[in-house]
């Protein structure tokens, strides 16, 4: 994977702190989502906050399967 | 649900500002025409206004509440700003409503206005993202703008989902399109007028499959405004009043990657709740308002709102139900398909509603109509509100 972006033409995202880690790892060829560190409640798009507990999640890698 | 005749709302005042190319109107003046006609159509004096309502879209600092009722000079002491896209004006009825009736307000305006069509063209909604870092996509679209998502792109989603699961035809889809240019040929006014038949739908250009050019709402400039006060007062104005009889809102999501199901929509879940606050059934409609951003929106509000079983309207819409003469015609001013949609068309739902049932629709009357629904959706299927209006007061 090139981390150049300069010949993509589609939009591009306005990466801020929440989103960054997210984006950085499809720069590593990882697709990521979200895990509640509390009751495992899995989510995407990446936000601050796990939408069932309010709890803080972290990012985890897909199996790709 | 009545509370006697002193606190009942009722809408007493609809206008429309200019419509469909107003090239010489921006987005604020067709907000203050509006209120300008809804003065002039319920003979509300601007000082009686207590209370006040703009959705914005406009840009904050711009026609945002606060912003307008400074500018439109509305001393207001109860005031709405809810945003939730062409369904916000089904919200702001559901909170004026109880607003007046707990006597926080007895005067409310709610005024809506966008130079869409004049101020950026054509395409947009159907165009992506700009590119660039400069035009860095925020928020959650972030996750959706990259890959080419489009505002018809999810609704296109939702129509592919419907036909998928429960075998809805293109000519099913199309059959609502060829309803509502029906009556937008009785509306001078509108967007087009041509004739148009199931084959000129699923003839014309496809823009995100399976919907077709003509399966998409105009684009256009305009405006609206509506009046809302209690039964009393409205004794002592010009209009006979339309009295609000249910109503109710909810959301399923807001973006498209995040909707839970496509082919139901938050409306399935508040519609039982709205109709048994109203003391009615959906037999009892007469005429129904209903947001028609695409064809597909009809269908999906159609099963939602209890006019039949979810995955059957392609069926419903095919018997003919919706057309003039038939037993619940859908948009008798033309509609977003053919007659006018600045960008939030849920205000034109409550002014054709309230024409219908003060017997003020012209040609496009519908004889005999007592109750219509006005249902908006906003976002992408997102945000769904409904109003039941009735002519007669509540039981």
């Amino acid at each position: 994977m090139s981390s150049d972006t300069g010949a993509w033409v589609k939009p591009v995202p306005y990466v801020d702190a929440v989103t960054k880690p997210f984006w950085d790892a499809t720069l590593e060829g990882r697709l990521t989502f979200q895990q509640c560190p509390v009751w495992g409640h899995r989510q995407f798009y990446p936000r601050a906050a796990c939408t069932a507990c309010g709890a803080t999640p972290e990012l985890v890698d897909a199996a790709g399967t | 649900m009545s509370v006697g005749p002193d606190r009942t709302p009722v809408i007493a005042g609809i206008a429309l500002s200019d419509y469909p190319v107003a090239p010489e109107l921006d987005g604020v003046q067709h907000h203050v025409l509006a209120m300008q006609r809804v003065l002039e159509d319920s003979g509300v004096a601007k000082a009686d206004i207590d209370g006040y309502v703009s959705a914005g879209g406009g840009g904050m600092m711009v026609d945002d509440p606060v912003t307008m009722s400074e500018y439109l000079g509305v001393d207001h002491r109860w005031i709405d700003g809810t945003m939730t896209g062409g369904s916000s004006f089904e919200f702001h009825v559901q909170h004026a409503a109880a607003a007046i009736r707990d006597g926080r307000a007895h005067t409310i305006l709610v005024t809506y206005g966008s130079d869409q069509l004049s101020r950026m063209g054509r395409t947009l909604g159907t165009g992506s993202f700009r590119t660039g870092q400069s035009q860095a996509v925020p928020g959650p679209l972030q996750f959706e703008a990259p890959y080419g998502s489009s505002l018809v792109g999810s609704y296109a989603m939702v129509a592919q989902r419907h036909m998928h699961e429960f075998g809805t035809t293109s000519e099913q889809l199309a059959e609502i399109a060829v309803g509502v240019r029906e009556y937008a040929q009785l509306n001078p006014l509108a967007r087009y007028r041509d004739d148009l038949t199931v084959e000129d739908v699923i003839g014309s250009r496809m823009v995100a499959d399976p919907l077709h050019k003509l399966d998409c709402c105009v684009i256009t400039d305009g405006g609206g405004a509506l009046l809302l006060t209690t039964e009393e007062r409205a004794r002592n104005l010009k209009q006979p009043p339309v009295y609000v009889l249910g109503a109710g809102g909810a959301q399923s999501h807001w973006n498209i990657s995040q909707c839970p199901d496509f082919t139901t929509s938050a409306g399935a879940r508040i519609s039982a709740d709205v109709y048994a606050e109203a003391g009615l059934t959906p037999a009892d409609v007469d005429t129904i308002q209903f947001y028609d951003s695409f064809t597909i929106t009809v269908a999906v509000l159609l099963e939602d709102m209890g006019f039949c079983a979810k995955g059957e309207a392609g069926a419903f819409v095919q018997e003919g139900h919706l057309r003039r003469g038939g037993k619940l015609p859908l948009n008798t001013d033309g509609g977003g398909l053919s007659s006018n949609h600045p960008g939030m068309r849920g205000i034109f739902l409550l002014v054709e509603a309230t024409r219908q049932l003060r017997g003020q629709g012209d040609e496009a009357q519908v004889p005999g109509a007592e109750v219509s629904l006005a249902t908006g959706s906003g976002g992408w299927l997102s945000c769904i509100g409904m109003v039941l209006l009735g002519k007669d007061r509540p039981a």
